[in-house]
């Protein structure tokens, strides 16, 4: 009799058959149900990709809220734009910038983006106080943009950058739109 | 007797209509609330100072994720972690503002903020600021104000990160003067302060560690 496995999706015939014995069954049936549980968990968590590309006005622009320079003094704090930046559908891109040695450290950063484009920081340089192994790495800023549509949408990155050290000013993190096409939302 | 007949379309918007209306009565932006050092039936946050942030503009329907912290001599933020579901609060009705209990560090509020008003707006957020540390933070039970730093000998020191992309980061340690008197102190962004030690001893160190809550415990693990 020909054994079916996993790899080929399924059931193993053990368990189809019950040939297990008791305790076995038992805990195989225990993750089974708990797959099934985390299934179907997620089934309902996550809703389909069609459901999420409807409640998007992909044409919207949201504009810069000149938050690069929050809380810092404007004199020593100067804007560096990243070029405009395409991000395809179902495909991250991680946007990079630098802020040049006469004002190495980055304090906050804006955007200009399409509103199906979230917008997510993944690194600063390292801020530890007093740790002079630091200080070199200040000035760099890693922002992930993701596509939660079906068109391309574009997204241009202002980074803050001063010539004195973060100092525990508010930090924007993250970035995005309410979605304008959801029920109910009218302009 | 009266038929009521509903084609599929009619059922589907009216469904859509139902989920808009409770979106909406969900979501409806939350009046600024009083004075985040009084938080109503909590204890009060101890020696709290109010920290107004810097103002932040917002383009209309945008929604951000924000850290802000506690700075200078009251560094500490007493959250959702110890309990305190009311120690900050914002001037603008257009804006709904959620704390995220699980990024929320010693010294840091993290909020999700949303405008929903149509036209750009400008939010100013007030923290309750402490100088005392959360339990299981201090080496010593502490008595009195903030003090300058002694600079006397230091010992146990710790560092403490908070979690997320920006990893902002504050020591403490203890100080112990040759007349005996210790102090337990913080440092953060450069500046730091202390508080006397009322009574010293690995009997209020264990007592401390005892009470570490979660969050710290794993911050502690990982240095």
């Amino acid at each position: 009799m020909p054994t079916a496995t996993w790899a080929q999706g399924r059931m193993p015939v053990a368990w189809a058959t019950g040939a297990l014995p008791g305790a076995q069954t038992r805990r195989a049936g225990r993750l089974l149900l708990a797959a099934s549980a985390a299934l179907g968990l997620t089934l309902i968590v996550t809703p389909p990709a069609s459901a999420q590309r409807v409640i998007h006005d992909v044409n919207r622009t949201v504009g810069f809220a000149k938050t690069e320079c929050t809380g810092h003094n404007a004199q020593n704090c100067i804007a560096v734009r990243s070029k405009l930046t395409t991000i395809p559908v179902d495909e991250p891109v991680l946007i990079h910038l630098s802020c040049p040695q006469s004002h190495p450290h980055v304090v906050g950063w804006d955007a200009r983006h399409h509103e199906h484009i979230s917008l997510r920081v993944v690194s600063v340089g390292q801020m530890k106080p007093g740790s002079s192994e630091a200080k070199p790495r200040t000035g760099d800023l890693r922002v992930a943009a993701r596509n939660d549509a079906h068109r391309p949408g574009e997204v241009r990155i202002v980074a803050g950058c001063s010539t004195q050290p973060y100092q525990g000013h508010p930090f924007m993190h993250s970035r995005r739109s309410v979605p304008s096409k959801q029920p109910g939302m009218r302009r | 007797m009266t038929t009521i007949t509903m084609n599929a379309k009619g059922a589907v918007r009216l469904a859509l209509r139902a989920a808009a209306l409770g979106l909406v009565l969900m979501l409806l932006p939350e009046p600024a609330k009083a004075d985040p050092c009084q938080t109503g039936a909590y204890e009060p946050i101890p020696d709290c100072v109010l920290q107004q942030q810097a103002p932040v503009n917002y383009k209309g329907w945008q929604t951000s994720g924000w850290a802000y912290y506690c700075t200078g001599d009251h560094p500490y933020f007493y959250g959702l972690q110890q309990g305190y579901i009311d120690s900050y609060t914002w001037d603008n009705s257009c804006f709904t503002v959620t704390e995220d209990i699980f990024v929320d560090g010693p010294n840091k509020l993290d909020v999700t903020i949303t405008n929903w008003c149509l036209k750009e707006e400008t939010i100013t957020v007030t923290l309750g600021c402490s100088s005392k540390p959360p339990p299981g933070v201090a080496s010593c039970t502490t008595v009195g104000g903030p003090v300058s730093d002694p600079g006397c000998p230091q010992s146990n020191v710790k560092n403490y990160c908070s979690r997320g992309p920006v990893p902002v980061c504050f020591q403490t340690y203890q100080e112990t003067c040759a007349n005996k008197t210790s102090y337990f102190c913080t440092m953060t962004f450069g500046v730091a302060y202390c508080l006397q030690c009322g009574s010293t001893g690995s009997q209020d160190q264990k007592r401390a560690s005892g009470t570490l809550s979660p969050v710290l415990q794993a911050l502690s693990a990982r240095r």
